[in-house]
């Protein structure tokens, strides 16, 4: 895997922010089951990684990430960084119990923060659009954090009705 | 005219896999498919970005051809060949089945050149094919082990 050309703000932002959320994921009370914790690690780091593959790369090619067109290290561990925040997402819906219109403002509001948050990975060029814009963003994050919730409720049923004797 | 036999593949594929009885549970399965997609494509990404030995098409059909490919196809034969592997108990039937794995795999690498899904460069050749589908496939056989371990300890515990 190719090493960045330059290690400047880009890197040290993945840095700082991938250990900050990966503390911050272990100071926080545990409140998930190890089994649905790390399969809401993967949806969350999956996820992105096709939305990214299918604009990102031609023939869409709406934005760059980091330095080169190549496979750089850091592209890899900014994948774990997209998991820890679908992860904090789903904790403050299970914790605070969210339901109807609380659970719609809070999906709206997230999806505000996200944008927010886009918006400084784009002055730390860990993303560099190519005719895409934050605009854009919004309604895809309302998707996204939509499947999250969507897919954290269905794998907790699941496992909350799964038997030993389901398991070979 | 490949391309819509790609897609009518992965169809029936995920059809017949909907229907048929399954030994792996399904949070395994959810598990399995989202771990394969994640080694797939970080190692598809090193062969195209890095290395240049496949060029993905900028068309769109063979664009989407390729990503009914990566997202349905490799992830639901991984899957399938593990819930087969799961209900052998002799290791010889599960290198069989592991090789005729590899062997479908390689055949699917083979045909997607063949139609031009995928172009591979001339330094690209199979044992390049065998070699990742192999690793592919170790790498998430011990993964899925793991979690699996990790699901029955908890299972049990609840």
């Amino acid at each position: 895997m190719n090493s960045p050309q330059k290690f400047d703000i880009n890197e040290w932002f993945i840095i700082i922010g991938l250990l900050g959320s990966i503390i911050l994921m272990i100071l926080l009370p545990k409140r998930f089951p190890h089994t649905i914790t790390v399969l809401i690690l993967m949806f969350c780091m999956v996820t992105p990684i096709i939305l990214d593959t299918m604009i990102a790369t031609k023939p869409f090619d709406f934005y760059d990430i980091n330095d080169t067109s190549k496979f750089e290290l850091f592209d890899f561990l900014l994948w774990f960084f997209y998991a820890p925040f679908g992860y904090f997402f789903l904790y403050g819906l299970d914790k605070w119990n969210l339901r109807s219109l609380r659970l719609l403002i809070y999906i709206i509001v997230s999806s505000m923060v996200a944008v927010g948050f886009e918006f400084l990975t784009l002055k730390a060029h860990i993303f560099t659009f190519n005719g895409w814009h934050s605009f854009y963003s919004f309604p895809i994050y309302l998707v996204v954090q939509s499947a999250y919730i969507a897919f954290y409720i269905w794998i907790k049923n699941l496992f909350l009705s799964t038997n030993p004797s389901d398991l070979s | 005219m490949f391309p819509s036999l790609i897609f009518s593949y992965g169809i029936v594929l995920m059809l017949a896999f909907i229907l048929k009885k399954k030994k792996m549970h399904m949070l395994e399965i959810v598990f399995v498919w989202m771990i394969s997609i994640f080694i797939y494509n970080n190692l598809a990404f090193l062969a195209v970005l890095n290395y240049s030995l496949i060029k993905i098409p900028d068309h769109n059909h063979g664009f989407l051809a390729y990503e009914n490919f990566r997202l349905l196809i490799v992830p639901l034969s991984i899957i399938w060949f593990l819930d087969v592997n799961s209900s052998f108990s002799s290791l010889g039937r599960k290198v069989i089945n592991t090789l005729g794995f590899i062997l479908l795999m390689c055949s699917f690498d083979y045909l997607l050149e063949k139609f031009r899904i995928v172009t591979y460069t001339e330094s690209w050749n199979m044992n390049y094919s065998i070699g990742f589908y192999l690793g592919l496939t170790l790498c998430i056989y011990v993964i899925n082990a793991f979690f699996h371990k990790l699901f029955k300890k908890e299972v049990l515990q609840k």
